[in-house]
């Protein structure tokens, strides 16, 4: 009976940090895939303003829907800012928009306000450039995350099951 | 609105300077612009932009160059609101005279008169009556007239022998979007049922264009004056389109003196001339003249006037 309860114990441990390492594992892939939708919803962004000559707002969520994720939502919001008006350019609209989700990173938030504050005040030309420059910001930060979750997304897959382990064993 | 030399704001209201702030000068250029400075490319660079509801905003700053000519604007320093009140019913007594006797065909008439007295106006109710129908056009004119919009295919069965009831197919040439007031490709004025708008293209293009591609009964534009729409106007009329058309000119014989209107009026191209002025007031027609006789035909200068007033441009 004390060891069926031991075993028990045991297995859950184990479960329990091999799935926390799975989750920070998870994490990692996660970045690389919202990086990805960021530059995606970026480019998308670059041909509505180069090409369809489409209005902020209107391209912003057009954008969003070519991306999915978290831009989708945060473009979305930022579109309903600018087109109420009341939450100023587009920088501040963006800005408030990402500080509604707590979960953005720092590099995408910079590189978006810096955006935002060109955004719509110049020519198609000088726009494709502007958004063109925060798609390669980007796109290092996603090779950065990219090195990141090579390195450490098979670790974490295995050190939770392996600590889980470890303290079983320790414990028994 | 406007910037000082000193780089103070300051709104013009009624005639009296207002100072404004930094924060509410950006926050007009960004309502203006809806924060889309490079759609407004064609807009910055004609000098305004058409909202929706058919006002204009001019708006002028640092010209931006390519080749010599202006491309665009920047550094946005003065706005001017004009606020657009449609007329409608106010082309009611001068229909008579832009159809034919038995009322099956559109003749082909000059407006002229100085800026700022109503010919744009007139042109749109015109435009309007003949695609709704002149006793219709009418009806709806007094009423609310919701829904402006192009001929679509379930419009177009109407030919030039319909006339009257039915209303003519008219092609609007609307080079500087002052007589739909198109907003993001949406007619913000009443058009009637029949109207086919080609938005911020040039005349003798868009009148080509228009022949070619919707073969109007009637083509509508604005501010004749250069000697490509003088061509475009004759290959119309060579096509057996009619054409209502503005110019600026005192009247006929003012127009006569200028180089490209001397030349329209000379192929004959127009049969009636309508002259505006302000003997009466604003929105007086002064004269309606028989181009080929030149014959008046009005006894005395009468008003025009809009039973339901919504229209003109305000200030």
């Amino acid at each position: 009976m004390t060891l069926a309860v031991k075993l028990a114990g045991g297995v859950l441990t184990v479960g329990a940090s091999g799935l926390l390492g799975l989750m920070v594992a998870e994490s990692y892939r996660a970045r690389e895939r919202e990086l990805a939708a960021w530059i995606t919803a970026l480019t998308a962004l670059q041909t509505e303003i180069s090409f369809g000559h489409t209005r902020l707002g209107q391209a912003m969520r057009r954008a969003g829907l070519a991306s999915g994720g978290a831009p989708a939502r945060v473009l979305e919001s930022a579109a309903e800012l600018l087109e109420a008006g009341e939450a100023g350019g587009v920088g501040e609209c963006l800005a408030a928009a990402l500080c509604a989700r707590p979960g953005e990173h720092r590099d995408e938030i910079d590189a978006l306000v810096v955006l935002g504050r060109r955004l719509g005040t110049s020519d198609a030309a000088d726009q494709a450039r502007h958004i063109g420059l925060a798609i390669r910001r980007l796109e290092g930060c996603r090779a950065k995350a990219d090195d990141a979750a090579a390195r450490n997304c098979r670790v974490w897959s295995s050190i939770g099951f392996l600590l889980g382990g470890m303290l079983t064993l320790a414990l028994l | 609105m406007g910037v000082t030399a000193g780089g103070d704001l300051y709104l013009c209201c009624a005639g009296q300077p207002v100072a404004c702030t930094e924060e509410e000068w950006s926050a007009a250029v960004r309502l203006v612009t809806q924060c889309s400075v490079y759609a407004l490319e064609r807009e910055l660079s004609a000098g305004f932009v058409t909202l929706a509801g058919g006002h204009r905003v001019g708006l002028v700053g640092r010209a931006v160059l390519e080749g010599g000519e202006l491309r665009t604007q920047s550094e946005l320093s003065s706005m001017n609101y004009r606020v657009a009140r449609e007329m409608p019913g106010v082309a009611d007594r001068l229909m008579p005279y832009v159809l034919s006797t038995d009322r099956t065909r559109v003749l082909n008439t000059l407006i002229l008169s100085g800026p700022g007295l109503g010919k744009t106006t007139l042109l749109r109710d015109i435009a309007r009556q003949l695609s709704a129908g002149w006793e219709r056009g009418r009806e709806s004119g007094t009423g609310s007239g919701t829904g402006s919009g192009t001929g679509s295919g379930s419009n177009r069965e109407c030919g030039s022998e319909c006339g009257v009831g039915s209303g003519f197919r008219v092609g609007i040439v609307d080079e500087r979007s002052e007589i739909a007031a198109c907003s993001q490709g949406v007619p913000q004025n009443e058009l009637g049922p029949r109207a086919d708008v080609i938005d911020g293209c040039p005349k003798a293009a868009g009148i080509m264009m228009m022949i070619r591609s919707m073969s109007p009964d009637v083509l509508v534009t604005d501010e004749v004056g250069r000697h490509e729409d003088a061509n475009a106007l004759e290959e119309a009329a060579r096509c057996g389109v009619a054409v209502i058309a503005t110019a600026h000119a005192l009247d006929p014989e003012d127009a006569a003196r200028r180089p490209v209107l001397r030349e329209v009026l000379a192929q004959g191209a127009f049969d009636r001339a309508v002259v505006l002025g302000r003997s009466l007031g604003l929105g007086t027609c002064e004269r309606i003249v028989h181009l080929r006789s030149g014959q008046d035909l009005a006894a005395r200068p009468f008003r025009l006037e809009s039973a339901a007033r919504i229209g003109g441009m305000r200030r």
